[in-house]
């Protein structure tokens, strides 16, 4: 298993890392003792049931909570407060309303400081890549559920992190338009590769899209399993129907089943 | 939007007309035709506004019967018609004075008190000392009526101009403080996040999303002000002006000149329209990108 390895291409690491929360004086134990690794430019999908505590890695992460005992590091120092080195794609729609398409693209170099022309030609370059381009000066009210996921995605990617974490991005919209999503994201892993903690629920979309797929147990959340996937990319959405595919479904699906 | 043969098209978008999702990545154009009919929306627009206007006929018809064609009511009690046209006559340029005064009073007042508001309401948002020490003043101060606050007013400040716009401006700050860190607080946090995520500093997240978030709210607290601006200015002339519509509806009313008294009611009341509907297409610019219910 390699959930516990530290290797020289480590990106990203939580070691031991366990949260407590406490609810009206009760404590209760979200993470327990988690460690993982992630390696430079992979995907890791992340999997469980709902209150396993995935948000709590991915806020560990970004850095919105610290963890009550263990480590969180990226490169090999601690993380600290949100930062525009580990973007994130929240599962709540996150679009600034107020900002027009191109706009919420260029909120991420314009707040860092640097919005200079390599940053416009990488706004236009995803607007692009997202078919976004003829949306550019919409406003996000008048875009769907699924075009306003992929503003969200290439606004992450615009300002060029170092990780992205998604979590369960795709949970609010339609089967059809996922499939869509997820290509692009096939697309942009292959074009970018960028190094991905993916957060969802959906078995078929973790295998499809990661390297490894990790399997979490219910509350307190651990980890499980590793789950090596086989395939190269880019993948076809059409792997999804195959025999092998289903195979490794079926094994992350009796992981998760024994986990529950 | 290209919606030509809807006939192939998925039929994922709702009957708002969302683009699909299903043409990606970057679709190739659809070919439109010059022609084309712009899909309209499917529930027609009710002409409701003339409803409106029907009930404004009906209070000026009434009013017609009752005072100048059948005398049932005294004009004591309420001016006809010509009462009030004979009123107007004789008010001539002095009417449109008063109304002057009145209007750059409140125009005045609603200014300051309304920017004071939200630069305070965004200082109680961003320092919690600030917060814990003003809000229980505001608190202990809201509910009291500024016209009730009149008699210390004229005590600290006589009867000039500066306890007239410092009793408008009371009214606009308190709504507007409330409005503004009632707001502030409330701004989704996914919103500041996301923010955080790509890069901004704290400064940067209040001025970028704090700020921007909360104008609509700042826009309906705008305009609560400015109609109780109105009111409390015109109250407010009632003591010691020596102009403004409050001033003129004073004296009139020591004569019993109820016509000019009603003038006077009518001025505010399409002054107050006036204002409102400015401030409404102002504001309709500023929040296009604000989601509206059908
Ligand atoms: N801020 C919080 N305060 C208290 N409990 C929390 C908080 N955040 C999460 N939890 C609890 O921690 C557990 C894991 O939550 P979460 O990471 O959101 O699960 P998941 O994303 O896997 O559905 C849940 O039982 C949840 O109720
Ligand atoms: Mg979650």
């Amino acid at each position: 298993m390699t959930s516990c390895r530290h290797d020289a291409a480590s990106h990203l690491a939580l070691s031991d890392a366990s949260v407590y929360f406490s609810i009206r004086g009760q404590t209760i134990c979200a993470l327990d003792s988690v460690s993982l690794d992630v390696r430079e430019g992979e995907t890791v999908c992340l999997v469980g049931p709902s209150g396993c505590g995935k948000s709590t890695i991915l806020n560990l992460i970004g850095g919105f909570l610290s963890p009550s005992s263990g480590s969180v590091s990226m490169e090999g120092r601690a993380v600290g407060a949100p930062g525009a080195d580990r973007a994130v794609v929240f599962q709540a729609d996150a679009v600034f309303p107020w900002l027009t398409v191109r706009r919420n693209l260029e909120y991420g170099p314009r707040a860092r400081g640097r919005f200079d022309d390599a940053a416009r030609e990488r706004v236009d370059h995803y607007l692009e890549l997202m078919g976004l381009r003829d949306f550019a000066d919409a406003y996000p009210k008048m875009l769907s559920g699924g075009m306003r996921k992929r503003v969200d995605v290439a606004r992450a990617y615009v300002n060029d992190p170092g990780v992205i974490l998604l979590d369960e991005p795709f949970g609010a919209v339609d089967d059809m338009t996922k499939s869509h999503l997820q290509r692009e994201l096939m697309r942009l892993s292959v074009s970018d590769g960028k190094t991905s903690l993916f957060i969802t629920h959906d078995i078929e979309e973790a295998i499809y899209l990661g390297d490894r797929v990790v399997v979490m147990t219910p509350r307190p959340g651990r980890i499980k399993e590793v789950i090596e996937v086989p395939y190269d990319r880019p993948r076809d959405l059409a792997i999804k129907t195959t025999e092998p595919f289903q195979q490794l479904r079926r094994r992350v699906q009796a992981t998760l089943g024994e986990a529950a | 939007m290209s919606m030509t043969n809807g006939a192939t098209q998925t039929p994922l978008a709702g009957p708002g007309g969302s683009p699909d999702d299903t043409s990606a990545p970057a679709p190739p154009d659809a070919v439109v035709p010059a022609d084309v009919r712009i899909a309209n929306r499917t529930r027609k627009r009710q002409p409701l506004a003339l409803l409106g206007l029907l009930s404004v006929a009906a209070v000026l018809v009434a009013w017609y019967v009752l005072t100048d064609a059948t005398g049932a009511i005294k004009p004591l009690y309420f001016p006809s018609y010509s009462d009030v046209g004979h009123a107007l006559n004789q008010l001539g340029g002095t009417l449109v004075d008063d109304a002057w005064a009145t209007t750059w009073r409140v125009l005045l007042s609603w200014a300051i008190g309304c920017s004071a508001g939200i630069a305070a309401g965004l200082l109680m948002g961003r320092s919690r000392i600030a917060y814990y020490l003003v809000n229980p003043l505001i608190e202990a101060l809201r509910p009291v009526p500024p016209i009730a606050l009149i008699p210390f007013v004229i005590l600290w400040f006589g009867l000039g101009e500066p306890g007239r716009i410092l009793l408008g401006s009371l009214s606009c700050f308190m709504i507007m403080v409330v409005t503004t860190h009632v707001a502030a607080r409330n701004v989704n946090p996914v919103y500041l996040q996301a923010a955080r995520t790509l890069g901004a500093g704290e400064n940067r997240v209040y001025w970028s999303v704090v700020l921007r978030a909360i104008v609509p709210h700042l826009v309906s607290g705008l305009r609560i002000a400015a109609a109780l601006s109105w009111a409390v200015i015109v109250a407010a002339e009632y003591l010691g002006a020596q102009n403004g519509i409050g001033y003129l509806i004073l004296q009139a009313s020591h004569t019993l000149n109820t016509a000019v008294v009603l003038v006077g009611t009518i001025a505010i009341g399409l002054l107050a329209f006036l204002l409102e509907q400015i401030i409404r297409i102002v504001a309709e610019r500023i929040t296009r990108w604000v989601e509206r219910g059908q």
